[in-house]
């Protein structure tokens, strides 16, 4: 079970499966400020976000590939557009996830912490089949980042039922 | 049925927005013929005109026509067939602030009265890029004349401008008044659907009527409208090849100081003339002597032109210090055989920038009236607008054009560009397309802070994940209306109904992600259960919707139906959002707290409790004056 001091440390939130028209793995470990296909995938998902009525919570994750070596980012979808860019298309598998909020340059604080939810809640296991992923959120249309001083994210850590088959 | 129109446009500077009629009005110029003219501002229509209509925002100052608007309407067929719009001056106050605070709503007006005959709105605009269009008519206007040209532009700002992949329209099957104008436009029924309703009648009964989807794809548009131009082929395109063969492609358009720029994809193309190199390196050759012979052999045909009415000089190998100068007179061709007096000259197909050359331009550019386009290049102004957008000139292209339109000499000031090759630079980036969370991300733009009015914040670094900030976006909210009492969530109460009309329906949302049924206390007590959506259902099982404002909020995660911690939690966030410099908290009677549960229904049997976000409503604190 939770301890008490710790259940709003967390949040539980699953993630449904779906399509994901991604960046594909950008070698290297350079944000989007250096990293130029993780710019131009960040152009082309920008522009084609405005186009979502919805503006109900980011639809973008950023994570690292260990396997690949690189970066990748990647923008969720419910139907395949038509027009993706020239961007692939891959299945986002969702799931649970743990999830913190962190502010600039503290993604390591926020995966520790949760990590240490995690193994200490006796209920959820760290799922390494599947990426750690992060993005900014708010959808903020006012400069909150610079009326606050801080840009935040949330981190997302995979995670599984403990005791239940995947 | 060809319905397009000629668009020119014009952009609205960021810091001018005219919010009153008196102000928009003034917008207002002579437009003739089969041509549309648009003020755009932040990437939308903002005020659009053709020789009888104006297209425009609304204001609160409308409220009086909306009125006289829904009341027509409800003496329409449409009376009962679609949502309700308010009846009285109040409700009409209210309605042309919500019209008035989006960017979706559009007044159409007749000229010169500026009465207001119509309403169009671009609903939203699904994943696969397919724009919802509705529109609410004067019977009076409703003619298939007014309406349709109203529609028509509409439709055509949304595949030229918006990109949009198709328009589509839901509307009663039976209305043709209604219907009438959309297929004018090219739409066709794809869907109909029977025993839709909005309305009750006064027992309480649904009023059914069949319903139709209509659409028009962006390919039946385009060949319905062959001089409708694609969303690539932006009108200064037009002002060049309105009636030339289409040889290049727009890729984009970039601003530089004020002035529009654009980037082109040329193919390699043919030009043919007189051209003559200079005898040495890095020296000029002799143009007049050039111009003199050209103009001497300008009853020779040249085969094949591409565009007969233009012709250029063309600059090549300036820059290059191993090649001698040359200067060409020519026109593009398609033919690469040519009377043996005329010289031809291959150029380098790839990325060229371009800009009109206009006394206008030239004077905030460089500072004279000059539109000569060896000016335009000895100042380096193609190449610096380049360069701020992301472009190189290219190293391997030393050929600079002027392309004039000779057919308007006699018209002056005649069209004409110039244009520059260019290549992209992969290290550069475009403040243009710079996207906001790359904005949100940069540290400069943390560290140079614009102007804003915004109080300093004193958020300690050590409290900075306690409260998250987010912005919920305003939208229709489906809702079990307020529920007060003990009985508020017995079986069959209010809240019961709800949700078990939007458990059912959430389970119709393609797109998952994150729960949208939010939990509030209305001003009077009690309950309120409201569920956001991005159209309203058309079975909502007699449910209201009603207009969630959004906004933004302080947010932390809590202990569902833990009294204690949701006090303890709510609390934090209030003394966060007071201790924070930036933010003061922002209850009102529209905007309330709110309860979202985030954790899955399943979790709460491993952890043994649902987890939900209390939203707080906040306000950005003024600086002080």
């Amino acid at each position: 079970m939770i301890n008490e001091k710790d259940r709003n440390a967390v949040r539980i939130i699953e993630l449904p499966s779906c399509k994901m028209i991604w960046s594909g793995v950008c070698p290297g470990t350079a944000g989007t400020s250096e990293n130029v296909p993780l710019r131009k995938f960040s152009e082309w998902w920008s522009a084609f976000d405005k186009l979502r009525k919805d503006r109900f919570y980011a639809r973008d994750f950023m994570w690292y590939d260990g396997a690949a070596g690189g970066m990748a980012w990647g923008l969720a979808v419910a139907d395949i557009p038509a027009d993706t860019g020239g961007f692939e298309v891959i299945d986002f598998p969702g799931g649970l996830y743990a999830v913190a909020n962190y502010a600039d340059g503290d993604a390591e604080g926020a995966y520790t912490s949760i990590n240490k939810w995690v193994e200490e809640s006796d209920c959820f296991i760290p799922d390494g089949s599947r990426n750690h992923m992060w993005h900014c959120f708010g959808c903020c249309s006012e400069p909150i980042p610079i009326i606050m001083g801080y840009n935040q994210y949330d981190f997302y850590f995979p995670i599984l039922v403990k005791g239940e088959a995947k | 049925m060809n319905t397009a129109k000629k668009l020119n446009f014009a952009t609205l500077p960021q810091d001018y927005s005219p919010s009153t009629l008196p102000e928009i009005l003034k917008l207002v110029k002579k437009v003739k013929g089969n041509t549309a003219f648009i003020y755009e501002r932040m990437s939308k229509p903002f005020f659009m005109e053709t020789d009888r209509l104006i297209i425009r925002r609304f204001t609160i100052e409308d409220a009086e026509a909306v009125l006289a608007l829904s009341l027509d309407r409800m003496n329409s067929s449409m009376k009962n067939f679609d949502h309700q719009w308010p009846t009285d001056l109040e409700g009409c106050k209210g309605a042309a602030a919500y019209f008035a605070g989006n960017d979706t709503s559009y007044a159409v007006c007749l000229k010169p009265s500026m009465k207001l005959i119509g309403y169009i709105s671009y609903n939203s605009v699904n994943d696969d890029g397919i724009l919802d269009l509705g529109h609410v008519w004067y019977t009076a206007y409703q003619n298939n004349n007014h309406d349709t040209e109203a529609l028509s532009l509409m439709t055509q700002y949304a595949f030229e401008k918006l990109s949009v992949n198709g328009v589509t329209a839901g509307n009663p099957l039976d209305c043709e008044e209604q219907i009438a104008p959309l297929k004018s436009i090219g739409m066709e029924v794809i869907e109909t659907r029977e025993k839709a309703f909005f309305v009750n009648d006064a027992d309480g009964n649904p009023i059914e009527f069949t319903g139709c989807k209509m659409l028009i794809t962006r390919e039946q548009w385009e060949a319905g409208n062959p001089e409708s131009y694609s969303p690539k082929n932006r009108p200064e395109i037009l002002n060049m090849m309105e009636d030339a063969r289409q040889i290049e492609k727009l890729v984009e358009t970039i601003s530089y100081n004020g002035i529009t720029f654009e980037v082109v994809e040329r193919p390699d193309v043919v030009w043919v003339g007189c051209l003559d190199y200079a005898s040495e390196n890095n020296t000029e050759s002799d143009s007049d002597a050039t111009l003199n012979r050209y103009q001497k052999y300008l009853d020779v045909v040249k085969q094949d032109l591409i565009n007969p009415d233009w012709s250029a000089s063309l600059w090549v190998n300036y820059g290059c210090d191993d090649k001698p100068h040359g200067q060409m007179f020519a026109q593009e061709t398609y033919s690469a055989k040519h009377d043996e007096r005329y010289e031809t000259f291959t150029q380098p197909g790839g990325l060229w920038i371009r800009v009109r050359r206009k006394k206008e331009t030239s004077l905030v550019l460089f500072g004279n009236e000059s539109i000569d386009a060896w000016d335009y290049f000895i100042n380096k102004v193609l190449e610096n607008a380049a360069e701020e957008n992301g472009y190189n000139v290219n190293p391997d292209v030393h050929v600079r054009i002027g392309y004039d339109c000779h057919a308007e000499y006699n018209t002056s000031p005649h069209t004409c560009y110039a244009y520059m090759s260019v290549i992209e630079n992969p290290e550069s980036y475009s403040p243009k397309n710079k996207p906001v969370i790359l904005e949100m991300v940069s540290e400069a733009s943390v560290a140079n802070k614009p102007e804003i009015t915004a109080a300093a914040s004193t958020i300690k670094a050590e409290e900075r994940n306690m409260v998250r900030i987010m912005e919920l976006s305003a939208c229709k909210m489906v809702t079990s209306g307020p529920a007060n009492g003990e009985d508020a969530f017995a079986p069959g109460g209010k809240l019961a109904r709800f949700h078990e009309w939007f458990t059912e329906y959430d389970k119709q949302r393609t797109d998952q992600f994150y729960p949208r049924n939010f939990m509030w206390s209305p001003p009077g007590g009690g309950f309120q259960w409201g569920f956001a959506v991005d159209e309203i259902p058309a079975d909502i099982n007699g449910l209201k919707v009603i207009d969630f404002p959004g906004g933004l909020y302080a947010v932390a995660i809590s202990v569902d139906a833990d009294g204690q911690d949701h006090d303890r939690v709510y609390n934090g966030i209030l003394e966060w959002v007071n201790n924070s410099g930036c933010f003061v908290l922002d209850e009102t009677d529209e905007r309330r707290s709110l309860g979202n549960i985030t954790s899955p229904p399943f979790v709460k049997d491993i952890i043994g409790y649902d987890q939900m976000d209390l939203y707080f409503p906040i306000a950005i604190k003024e600086e002080p004056k």
